[in-house]
């Protein structure tokens, strides 16, 4: 009984983590139309961040400074939305497509720093000891995830929150405006790309606190926790939940990473350790099929507002 | 200076592979007008298909100094067709379906993006992830003055890929589906009043692009193995070249791709191998931000 | 008055738009017989174009029917009307300007089997200043040029149709001249040729029927020199000030 809620709650956990970047990619595509492949990237700045700044110090490394968790959260935020807006700032002007791209390989390039730049990151090795809060009160690990489990689900709901204010702000409607109606965002000319890189820089820098949240949950971090292959799934949640509608976001992600580690578990108990590698290539295939079959049938997600499919003009 | 002139010339061996893969992104870049992230999966797949047809034939027994010998170039072309159906085959599935429905470029591009990863990992399904070779045959480096070290594949491999693009240029600048395509490429409208019939076009693109894919995907599995993120690897250098070249340009694809080569090969003297990826990325970038249209590409 | 030929194109209460729901031609009609040369005039706005555009299959039709030789063509798509017999030059874009001049004679020709040497000598033995320039590529042509090659390009399938959008615009008095006299020639040979055009004056002048079109309806039609004659027409359509109604 207490493998299965240790599990749940395990699994819990990372679906709140990783809702965060759903909503911070809903800002960016739901709400501004804004196509950005590298999510990965911003959520391993974030996690890297964190794990330079709150991990014990040792010798063979630059960063580690063992500073509290608070201060890696903030520095995560912080540095994340720094990156964006130097990014945002190369690329907000660039067609669709060609955002794609570039957001892809600049998550590529992250990724090769964090694979190489060993005396910061730890290279292949990852960064260890990275201070959990609280972990000296909670001493258990049932404890202490169910304790981060609570946390998690206040960090998500204010997240959710502050989303849905600054939706219905006035910068909110501006957003939408712009997002509807391509002759507006020409109107508005210049305003509308200080508004496109306002809601990159924002989305970015949640996915940053993602990061943070992740890695100080698990207590390390590693290159290979942020492959491309996350982004594609983050984009999975976002499209099988419905863009356009945090509600969509949160949902699809529960939905996508519970078919994810379904689809693990069941595979790990058919496919013979020695075949691990082909099993892991059945998850995939399973979830790129997910995806393609959702965009083809059902492009409005589950429980989305706007289809990504046909775009109705209205009026 | 050795080592520059020896950077030049792997990057031209290199740069050669990469365009002919580049032909192929440029053009379903403007006759699809979408940017198509499963094209560096026609090249795994090229190889991969290649592979399956040797281990049936075998690669043949070395001949004129290369470690292989015909069947293996019969192999190429072979996969070259298969390829190019599968190319077609995926846009009839999925693209083709989701043009139909109305939908934005980006939903092709992500759409590609699932595609691409269900096609690697089909790869990893049957094959692993252990690297294969077409030949156990080893091949001594030739000397040519000034002192450059050359292997007799990438000769042979470089005189092919520069074939395939003759072909291909001859195709497309006196063929009356050649012509057409062009013609689709700058405008689909006008085509069409002239009697072009999309669908055939499109057809021929994909048929053409995965065929050029899959040759390239061969040669890349020649220096030296094959595994299943050969194509992915080059995903970033195919865009590169492409772009740089100016979408639905041929000779803009070749020039962008020796390019490419030469230029990552060169970077690599000065910058430490880890980061060796990241160079076509770090061009692609430039170009993208100075000079979206490429060298020879047409306003859209 | 001569004779009039064979209706070979009629267009019959068209209703379309460029998006389903959002009609800009709201039930047109028109035919054009052999031999004969019609415009359609009107105001900006009015849908001109847009109805040429749905004859050609480039614009979806809602509602009405477009007959091609007896050959009911309404929905189908460009290059199928186009292998009906018809041939179309659309106002902008209606050179391939990254392909040669020979190239683009080629694509107009497209879907011709083993007539394409003959045709193209035709086509330079009546466009010289094609001939002399084959290889080059198209963008390096003046307006005039351009022009000449769009209409030699859609001659190419011996259409039995030509319809041709604002073939004047921005052209030298001299070419228009040369432009329209050309299409005289054209309907001399058989041709129905339809035009739209904004130069209605000049254009009601060559041709032998008239059609107005506002707000996308038929307004007022009949043959080219009543109508250069009404002054109804006159006032509102030929008097170069322009229309009252503004732009849809």
């Amino acid at each position: 009984m207490i493998g299965i809620t240790s599990y749940l709650v395990f699994f819990l956990c990372v679906v709140l983590v990783l809702s965060v970047l759903t909503l911070g990619l809903n800002l960016q595509w739901g709400f501004t139309g804004l196509f950005n492949a590298g999510v990965a990237g911003f959520y391993a700045i974030g996690g890297y961040t964190h794990a330079i700044l709150t991990a014990a110090p040792q010798p063979q490394y630059l960063g580690n400074f063992g500073l509290p968790w608070i201060v890696g959260i903030a520095g995560a935020m912080a540095l994340t939305a720094l990156a964006a807006l130097l990014i945002g700032l190369l690329t907000i002007r660039l067609r669709g497509d060609f955002l794609a791209i570039a957001t892809f390989g600049i998550a590529i390039l992250i990724q090769l720093v964090t694979l190489n730049l060993e005396p910061l990151t730890g290279g292949s090795q990852g960064l260890t000891r990275i201070a959990k809060p609280m972990s000296s009160v909670f001493t258990t690990p049932l404890a202490y995830n169910i304790f981060y489990l609570v946390l998690l689900i206040g960090v998500v709901a204010l997240v959710y929150w502050a989303l849905g204010r600054i939706l219905a702000s006035p910068w909110g409607r501006v957003l939408r405006a712009i997002r509807e109606d391509e002759t507006a965002a020409i109107a508005l000319g210049k305003s509308a790309l200080r508004f496109r890189l306002e809601s990159f820089v924002l989305g970015s820098t949640l996915m940053g606190l993602a990061g943070a949240l992740y890695v100080s949950f698990i207590g390390f971090v590693s290159p290979f926790d942020f492959l491309p292959i996350l982004t594609f799934q983050v984009w999975a949640m976002l499209i099988v939940g419905g863009s356009g509608n945090n509600r969509g976001a949160l949902l699809g992600t529960l939905v996508v990473w519970g078919i994810w580690a379904a689809s693990g578990v069941t595979v790990s108990k058919l496919v013979p350790p020695s075949h691990a590698a082909q099993g892991a290539a059945i998850q995939v295939i399973l979830i790129g099929l997910v995806l393609v079959l959702m965009l083809l049938y059902r492009p409005r997600g589950l429980i989305g507002e706007r289809p990504m499919v046909s775009r109705h003009l209205d009026g | 200076m050795m080592m520059v002139l020896q950077a030049l010339a792997d990057g031209v061996f290199t740069g050669a592979i990469i365009a002919l893969g580049a032909i192929g992104v440029s053009f379903t870049l403007q006759i699809m007008r979408f940017a198509n992230f499963a094209h560096s999966e026609f090249l795994t797949w090229g190889a991969y298909i290649a592979l399956a047809v040797t281990l049936l034939t075998g690669a043949g027994a070395p001949t004129l100094g290369l470690t292989f010998g015909w069947p293996l170039v019969a192999a190429a072309l072979v996969s070259a067709v298969l390829t190019g159906l599968a190319a077609w085959g995926l846009d009839q599935l999925v693209f083709k379906r989701l043009r139909r429905g109305g939908a934005q470029p980006l939903v092709l591009v992500f759409a590609a993006f699932g595609a691409a990863l269900v096609m690697r990992h089909i790869v990893v399904l049957i094959w692993g992830h252990d690297s294969y070779f077409y030949t156990r045959e080893l091949q001594m480096a030739v000397l040519v003055p000034p002192g450059i070290r050359v292997m007799p594949d990438q000769v042979f491999i470089l005189a092919l890929a520069l074939l395939a693009m003759l072909a291909m240029h001859l195709f497309l600048t006196y063929s009356r589906t050649g012509i057409a395509m062009r013609a689709m490429a700058e405008s689909p409208g006008l085509a069409q009043a002239c009697g072009v019939r999309v669908e055939s076009v499109v057809r021929t693109t994909w048929l053409l692009c995965g065929g050029l894919a899959a040759l390239a995907g061969v040669f890349t599995g020649l220096t030296p193995q094959l595994h299943p993120e050969i194509g992915f690897n080059l995903l970033l250098a195919l865009f590169a070249a492409a772009i740089f070249g100016g979408a639905g340009s041929l000779p803009g694809a070749v020039i962008g791709g020796l390019l490419v080569g030469i230029a990552e090969n060169v970077f690599l003297l000065v910058v430490p191998p880890g980061y060796k990826p990241a160079m076509p990325f770090v061009l692609l970038l430039m170009v993208l931000l100075f000079r979206p249209d490429g060298l020879f590409g047409e306003k859209r | 008055m001569a004779k009039r030929g064979e209706v070979v194109l009629r267009a019959e209460q068209v209703v379309a738009g460029y998006v389903k729901g959002l009609p800009i031609v709201h039930g047109a009609s028109l035919e054009v017989a052999r031999g004969e040369v019609a415009t359609i005039i009107g105001p900006n706005g009015a849908g001109k174009s847009t109805l040429m555009k749905a004859i050609a299959g480039l614009v979806g039709i809602e509602s009405g029917r477009v007959v091609l030789l007896g050959q009911d063509v309404t929905g189908r798509s460009a290059d199928q009307v186009v292998n009906a017999g018809l041939g179309y030059v659309p106002q902008t874009g209606n050179v391939f300007t990254t392909l040669t001049i020979h190239e683009n004679l080629r694509v107009g020709g497209h879907l011709l089997r083993g007539e394409m040497a003959a045709r193209l000598e035709r086509a330079y033995q009546s466009f010289p200043v094609l001939a002399q320039k084959r290889g080059d590529r198209a963008r390096t042509l003046s307006g005039g040029q351009r022009q000449m090659l769009a209409i030699a390009r859609a001659l190419m399938t011996d259409p039995a149709v030509v319809m041709l959008d604002e073939p004047t615009a921005g052209l030298a008095p001299k070419v228009v001249q040369e432009v329209f006299e050309r299409l005289r020639v054209l309907a001399g040979q058989g041709v129905a040729v339809l035009l739209v055009e904004q130069n209605a004056k000049g254009a009601l002048r060559h041709s032998d029927r008239g059609y107005v079109l506002v707000e996308g309806r038929n307004h007022l039609e009949g043959p080219a020199a009543a109508l250069l004659a009404d002054p109804a027409v006159g006032a509102a359509f030929l008097g170069g000030a322009g229309t009252r109604r503004a732009a849809a």
